[in-house]
């Protein structure tokens, strides 16, 4: 079973110029937990997920102990997003990351996601175009319903 | 064979300084030519004390490393540094000098960089609370843990070969360091009030934003608190009373680290992952390569040339002493201080040797050697204020300041390592001479 016939389609793609700001608002309003950063020509160049915005907006030396310590952490987060304030997507994009492809299969995609502990991985075809991703709610759906035979709930 | 190991020490030395190929590579390839080459045989690498590894040394930093892991999970440090700063009242003089003792304190008992990988979060919450730059706060804690850490046998490494080398324990350290060290402290946060007192200013809102702060969370296991903060404390009254225990530290230092580990209830397994092995093979592979050069008698060759550069007598020393203390500064804040310690260690042995007769303790804690020791401790781990690269707690404070995108200069840290180091050498220097030779 190729993953090119689950895949999802309907992805949030945003140019690596992208500014901090819009990229936080995305993230905010969209349901999806990765962007994607795409040229002109749609070729893939970087993911940006949920958990890269919440590092971010936290400086790096607080640790779950230390933030305890801290009455109302709004201020710091405020002056975290100032500083940030000038970085682009590109500046914060992961640029080091695993592709599927259209031709890979359910199986290949179901160990790749659970030996790397992602949480979706992009799927591009053999010209680099980003087509689609693959995430762990979508692999299990294909698993419960198409190959176990349970009935889907809506 | 005298140039096969000089080869070696020379080959491996450089490799370390270049930082190329990570020192630990570096120093067991050493150690493995060392005994392939037949310079130093395995019996003299394992089991002779004069020519192989110090499994005193060893012993003492594996249960030290042991003990400060299981420490550090409770979260007394940071308790303790986030009261510090409310003591401060937020004011941003106080709560560097506040935190400088408390780091140097902290070093003369632990390891210098759990120390500072423990109180540099918090100085840097502290300093963003205040909008305040950490930098200086974050060189100065690097500073006084270099500081703190001389004053004790157990608070650097260099501290703890020079006491198993000369047979010195932890009481003299205590008698004859740690009083100049206070000293050091005092005068140089005077020198710190003059330089920083006016420039450092911040806005009542900040003030209250520290005092706000909740320092009782960071207490995260009261039980592991009380359990390691009493054998820490029995431990160190065992190094005080080592000598008239007639025990080794490290024979104290194991028993500390075992009771804890039974008593804490922690699995054995993750304490252990987190004992620096890098560093314990790096003193393993120095230890033989070291050896074979003072068995080829490279180290003897030395010590004669050091011999007719400072003439050093039986009833005098003070030139050696006063060579020493700076040598020992300046090549410690351009090299590793362990691999400079660890070859000037066998030279002064074998200088004591030739100047007071016999290799015992007679000659090596001869009352005018002494000095000598103390000068290279002094200078050894001192200097390693000098540059970013001159002790390993600077390095990590430089890395954590650029992970927090506060980056530091090697030219920055020089601006405030340089002058400090030049005064603390000074001071030594003064101390050594009129305690040692002018009282003395």
């Amino acid at each position: 079973m190729k993953i090119v016939q689950f895949m999802n389609t309907d992805l949030t793609r945003v140019r690596p110029d992208t500014d901090f700001a819009t990229l936080l608002a995305t993230h905010a309003s969209t349901e999806t937990r990765h962007t994607y950063v795409v040229d002109e020509a749609g070729h893939l160049k970087g993911v940006v997920t949920n958990l890269d915005m919440l590092k971010r907006m936290v400086p790096s030396y607080l640790t779950s102990t230390l933030a305890s310590s801290i009455s109302d952490g709004a201020e710091l987060i405020r002056k975290r997003f100032e500083e940030c304030k000038h970085l682009t997507a590109a500046d914060v994009m992961q640029r080091d990351f695993l592709l599927l492809n259209t031709e890979d299969t359910l199986i290949e995609a179901d160990v790749h996601l659970h030996e790397g502990r992602y949480n979706a991985l992009p799927v591009v075809d053999s010209a680099g175009i980003l087509v689609g991703d693959i995430d762990r709610r979508v692999i299990l759906k294909h698993i419960a319903v198409d190959i176990c035979g349970l009935p889907a709930k809506a | 064979m005298f140039w096969v190991a000089t080869c070696i020490f020379v080959v491996c030395y450089a490799a370390i300084v270049s930082e190329k190929i990570h020192k630990t590579k570096v120093a067991l390839a050493g150690a493995a030519l060392t005994l392939i080459l037949k310079v130093l045989t395995q019996e003299d690498a394992f089991h002779n004390i004069e020519l192989g590894v110090d499994w005193n040394v060893i012993f003492l930093l594996i249960s030290m490393m042991i003990m400060v892991n299981i420490m550090s999970k409770t979260g007394v440090f940071q308790y303790v540094a986030i009261k510090a700063a409310k003591l401060g009242r937020g004011n941003p003089f106080s709560i560097m000098v506040i935190f400088s003792v408390i780091t140097a304190i902290a070093s003369a008992l632990l390891d210098n960089v759990t120390t500072v990988l423990l109180l540099a979060p918090v100085t840097l919450l502290i300093a963003d609370e205040l909008e305040i730059d950490p930098v200086p706060y974050l060189i100065t804690e690097a500073l006084a843990s270099n500081i703190g850490g001389t004053a004790t046998l157990i608070g650097d490494p260099p501290n703890i070969m020079i006491a198993s080398k000369a047979g010195l324990n932890f009481m003299d350290f205590i008698v004859h360091i740690a009083p100049i060290i206070v000293i050091i402290m005092v005068v140089w946060m005077i020198f710190w009030k003059v330089v920083f007192g006016k420039r450092l200013h911040v806005s009542e809102k900040n003030k209250i934003r520290v005092m706000a702060m909740n320092e009782r969370e960071m207490i995260k296991d009261p039980a592991l608190l009380k359990k390691s903060g009493t054998i820490m404390g029995l431990t160190i009254l065992g190094f005080m009373m080592h000598g008239f225990l007639h025990f080794e530290p490290a024979t104290i230092a194991l028993a500390g680290a075992a009771t804890l580990l039974l008593v804490s209830g922690e699995d054995p397994h993750h304490i252990l992952v987190e004992v620096e092995w890098p560093t314990i093979f790096f003193f393993i592979g120095l230890f033989i390569i070291i050896g074979g050069t003072v068995k080829a008698g490279m180290i003897s060759f030395m010590s004669q040339q050091m011999i007719a550069l400072t003439a050093p007598t039986a009833d005098n020393t003070l030139v050696l002493s006063m060579v020493m203390v700076w040598f020992s500064g300046i090549a410690s804040a351009i090299v590793d201080n362990i691999p400079f310690v660890a070859t000037m260690n066998p030279l002064l042995v074998e200088l004591a040797a030739k100047i007071f007769g016999g290799t015992g303790v007679e000659a090596l804690q001869h009352a005018k050697m002494m000095p000598v020791w103390w000068a290279l401790s002094l200078g050894a781990c001192l200097g390693g204020n000098g540059t970013a690269i001159g002790a390993s707690a600077n390095v990590i404070i430089v890395g954590m300041a650029e992970k927090a995108g506060k980056p530091i200069t090697f030219l920055r840290f020089m601006k405030y390592g340089v002058p400090v180091t030049m005064l603390t050498l000074a001071i030594s220097t003064a101390y050594i001479y009129v305690r040692y030779y002018y009282f003395g």
